[in-house]
């Protein structure tokens, strides 16, 4: 079993470190793949028209 | 009233504080001005260090680590997706999350020792050629923010308490997170690969 460890504040911080560096992680990389795809999406425009 | 604050909230002026040096970093162009002087230690990588010497004179040795760097990724992208599944409600609901995250995360640490160990030597082989590829250099960061986002954000929070004591949305994002970044990083392994 897991021990409680900590205050609520310490949760508090934990989860909101958490919340804001996993929203940053998923907007950056959802970005990163869009480009990426449109750059493919591009170059197969430009070779077949 | 703000030492107050910062004591409370640590773990949050920490990522402030990273993201901050990231904006300066970028505003400063020092990764732009770093990045040429990168060239000659992929150069001695390749041609006089001896994992470089390795790689290049025999292929079988390069191949077998290149396995054992392919496995070790494999066991990764396996334990993060039972672990995330779990967390999101798809996977194994009748076993605790609790008992998943601490099962898999001995699994995922020494994956990623073996990973990084043998990926140095599969770098090393083609160091001349993943300095000038921008994917590698996402790859790099892909891998150090989710070794990050584990070691200093995710299991620190899966560990503080039950997981039905935290917020299920944070569960969920989290998890959400964790797979995007080990799914670019798994990717853009395999676009090196093929460019």
């Amino acid at each position: 079993m897991i021990e409680v460890e900590g205050s609520t504040e310490s949760i508090k911080d934990l989860q909101y470190a958490a919340v804001t560096i996993s929203a940053t992680i998923i907007i950056f990389f959802v970005v990163y793949w869009i480009i990426q795809i449109d750059s493919v999406r591009e170059l197969l425009e430009l070779a077949y028209g | 009233m703000l030492s107050n604050l910062l004591s409370n909230y640590r773990t949050v002026a920490g990522l402030a504080f990273v993201v901050l040096a990231v904006v300066l970093v970028e505003f400063f162009e020092v990764r732009a001005s770093i990045y040429p002087s990168l060239l000659p230690f992929f150069e001695w990588l390749k041609y006089s260090s001896w994992i470089g010497y390795l790689g290049i004179t025999y292929g079988s040795v390069y191949a077998t680590i290149q396995a054992g760097h392919l496995i070790s990724m494999a066991i990764i992208g396996g334990t993060v997706l039972v672990t995330d599944l779990r967390l999101l409600g798809v996977l194994l609901k009748d076993i605790p999350s609790e008992t998943i995250t601490k099962g898999t995360h001995q699994c995922f640490k020494y994956s990623l020792m073996v990973a990084i160990a043998t990926g140095i030597f599969c770098a090393a082989g083609v160091a001349d050629k993943v300095y000038y590829m921008p994917v590698f250099w996402i790859k790099m960061l892909a891998l150090l923010t989710g070794s990050g986002f584990m070691f200093f954000i995710k299991q620190p929070l899966l560990n503080s308490r039950p997981h039905h004591e935290i917020d299920p949305w944070t569960l969920r994002i989290l998890a959400a997170a964790s797979i995007f970044i080990w799914f670019t990083v798994a990717a853009t392994g395999r676009w090196i690969g093929f460019s």
